[in-house]
């Protein structure tokens, strides 16, 4: 309900006032831009939506678990080497446009800088690598070409799917998140390792 | 007589600000109407209306579509960018916010409706089809999705306007072209639930068969298996009636039919009932509208004292009915018709609608500012008071802009064609079912590839004819 004290008493100086606090808003003008930076690690929750934080908790938690699961050292034991993953597809089936890619790139980056597993490129990219190498057969000076059938054969693929449940009533959400992760070795098919983040949200208007 | 130039002047300004918009920009829609579009391209860069501040987006719209129709892609890119641009960076101008609280919202950065500003991404990913950057198309589907989040965020209650089945629907189309299944699956889904559940209560628009077959195909492309089962059993379709074979590609047409409608002024009068404790209500009974204020000491109702009702100017849209009534596309010895995708002309009426209450009571607190400045002035001198309270009532517009290059609705079909040039015949029928136009088109298909087609065809009838 709008109140309209002002109109009340409106002499000739409260005119005069109004007036100048109209002239005030107009010298002020338009509203000044602010940008602030923030830290990518503080968890700031707007919407409910899937964010940043979502991505980095599951990141984290994937990251911390694979490589601290039995089938790394069996692997180790068995074989004298660290083995070799290449990442597959990570299905999307949630209700929400969610991109894998920045907490599949934030799991490879552990995985290279800890040296604990090994990469190789994944289909997305193979191609223009192999076709790069073809063109290297064809330009570059033959004491600098990389040579053909030298890539190295992933032990493990990594898949994985993300589901969401929403359940509504008024205006209440509770957005529920479900990543998960599976290691399967190439040459058997057993699934030797399968991670999971769950995400909870309740959101209220 | 110098006076009495100076009172036409006045008066001839005053009629020009009166009229709707669209008549203000008569030069420009014609022209455009009539398909001469360089001329109206031309017209809208000279014309002064349109090179206002204020009026910045719509002028972006207009040369926007106009560009895009043309084929200069790229041009109308430029256009469309900016337009989003001005659409996410607006800042609230408190000086304009201040003159429109005391003359009429007309004065105004012009906003855009949401429906408008989704629109911008439709012309811009198909821009970005045509130019052969599928990569940017994507970008745009992104920025649909962030849109449509914003949409559903803002609006709360059952009835509105809050979700857009099309851009859903269009997001997959884009995404199934670039061979993301997956993210084609998830907005086809998301379209259907819209079309399902908003657009057939609010506009009995039902969710199109093409759109049935798409969420089946994804899901079966996506290897979504428990999916496909599922949605066949729902739609009572199977999935085998699409694929196209390896020397076919496919063509998505959409067709833009008519234009969509303009605004224009009409008012409202609201009788002032005095209740207890100093509340007033403004009420108009037809309408069922009723808004109450608090106006806290007896002085200040005196005064309102003389005040029985008052007159606020509101906009409302005009529908611009389309001449054409369906179309068929026929070409390689098939004949296909289009499905509804888009109703623009009836979210048009829903967005004002859902806003209307909101809108009234600034338009109220405007005109209570108004003749509390009346009011004092007729006190300190009564001549001045009147001119003042005539200024007033001269001023008391409302704001009748609006995109109005838009189409009436859009409508669609899925082809499956041979690679290599096609020539397809649009074939437009009129309300009585007799062939009005048939416009012979060369689409080039790639074999494995999805291309596009936006055709407009813009016959309308004037603003409010049946």
């Amino acid at each position: 309900m709008p109140n309209f004290k002002f109109l009340k008493n409106m002499n000739m100086r409260k005119a005069i006032i109004l007036s100048a606090m109209f002239l005030v808003v107009l010298a002020t003008g338009c509203q000044q831009r602010r940008v602030t930076r923030i830290d990518p690690d503080r968890a700031v929750d707007l919407s409910g939506r899937w964010n940043d934080t979502d991505s980095r908790l599951v990141a984290q938690e994937m990251t911390a678990d694979i490589l601290s699961r039995p089938w790394l050292r069996r692997f180790e034991n068995s074989n004298g080497r660290v083995p070799v993953l290449i990442v597959g597809e990570v299905r999307n089936r949630s209700h929400e446009h969610i991109d894998a890619e920045t907490f599949i790139r934030n799991m490879e980056r552990e995985f290279v800088n800890t040296g604990a597993v090994r990469l190789v490129q994944g289909a997305e990219f193979r191609e223009q690598i192999r076709m790069e190498r073809a063109d290297q057969h064809e330009f570059a000076a033959p004491e600098t070409i990389a040579r053909w059938k030298r890539e190295i054969g992933a032990d493990f693929m990594l898949t994985g799917t993300m589901n969401s449940i929403v359940d509504q009533h008024r205006r209440n959400r509770i957005i529920y998140y479900q990543v998960n992760l599976e290691l399967t070795d190439m040459e058997t098919n057993e699934k030797v390792w399968i991670g999971e983040k769950q995400i909870k949200k309740a959101v209220s208007n | 007589m110098k006076l009495t130039m100076i009172l036409l002047l006045v008066l001839s300004m005053f009629f020009w600000g009166c009229m709707p918009y669209y008549i203000r920009q008569q030069e420009f829609h014609t022209r455009f109407q009539q398909g001469r579009l360089e001329e109206a391209s031309q017209v809208l860069d000279k014309s002064r209306e349109a090179s206002r501040r204020r009026n910045r987006l719509l002028f972006l719209f207009n040369q926007g579509v106009v560009q895009h129709m043309k084929g200069n892609y790229a041009e109308s890119n430029r256009f469309f960018e900016e337009a989003h641009i001005l659409g996410e960076d607006f800042s609230r101008n408190l000086a304009d916010e201040a003159l429109a609280l005391l003359t009429n919202p007309g004065m105004l950065e012009y906003r855009g409706e949401d429906f408008e500003l989704l629109m911008i991404h439709f012309y811009k990913a198909m821009n970005f089809i045509q130019l052969g950057n599928l990569e940017a198309a994507l970008v745009e589907c992104r920025r649909m999705n962030i849109k449509l989040n914003a949409l559903n965020d803002k609006h709360r209650g059952q009835n509105k306007y809050q979700r857009d089945a099309f851009i859903h629907n269009l997001m997959g189309i884009i995404y199934q072209s670039a061979g993301d299944y997956n993210n084609a699956f998830i907005a086809y889904r998301n379209a259907f639930e819209v079309y399902n559940e908003d657009y057939l209560r609010l506009f009995g628009l039902e969710a199109p068969v093409q759109l049935q077959r798409d969420i089946i195909r994804t899901a079966h492309l996506t290897g979504f298996s428990d999916q496909r089962v599922y949605f066949e059993g729902k739609f009572g379709l199977t999935n085998s009636d699409v694929l196209p074979a390896e020397n076919e590609g496919e063509l998505v047409f959409f067709w833009q039919n008519g234009l969509g409608p303009v605004k224009e002024q009409w008012s409202i009068n609201l009788n002032m009932v005095r209740g207890e404790g100093g509340v007033v209500h403004f009420q108009n009974e037809d309408l069922g509208l009723s808004f109450p204020f608090l106006i806290s000491s007896n002085q200040a109702q005196g005064n309102l004292g003389d005040l029985r009702f008052v007159r606020v100017a509101f906009p409302r849209y005009v529908e611009r009915r389309p001449v054409i009534a369906s179309a068929t596309l026929s070409g390689n010895g098939k004949a296909s018709s289009f499905e509804l995708a888009q109703n623009i002309n009836a979210i048009a009426f829903q967005s004002l609608q859902d806003r209307m209450l909101r809108e009234l009571s600034t338009a109220l607190l405007r005109l209570a500012l108004k003749q509390a400045a009346e009011k004092t002035l007729r006190k300190r001198n009564e001549n001045l008071g009147s001119l003042f309270g005539l200024v007033g009532a001269m001023t008391e517009q409302a704001d009748t802009r609006n995109w109005q290059t838009l189409p009436h609705s859009i409508h669609y079909t899925r082809l499956v064609l041979p690679q290599g040039n096609n020539e397809l015949v649009l074939n437009l029928y009129d309300q009585a079912g007799a062939l009005r136009q048939e416009i012979p088109i060369t689409v080039y298909i790639k074999a494995g590839q999805t291309s596009f087609v936006n055709y407009h065809t813009l016959h309308s009838k004037p603003p409010g004819m049946p």
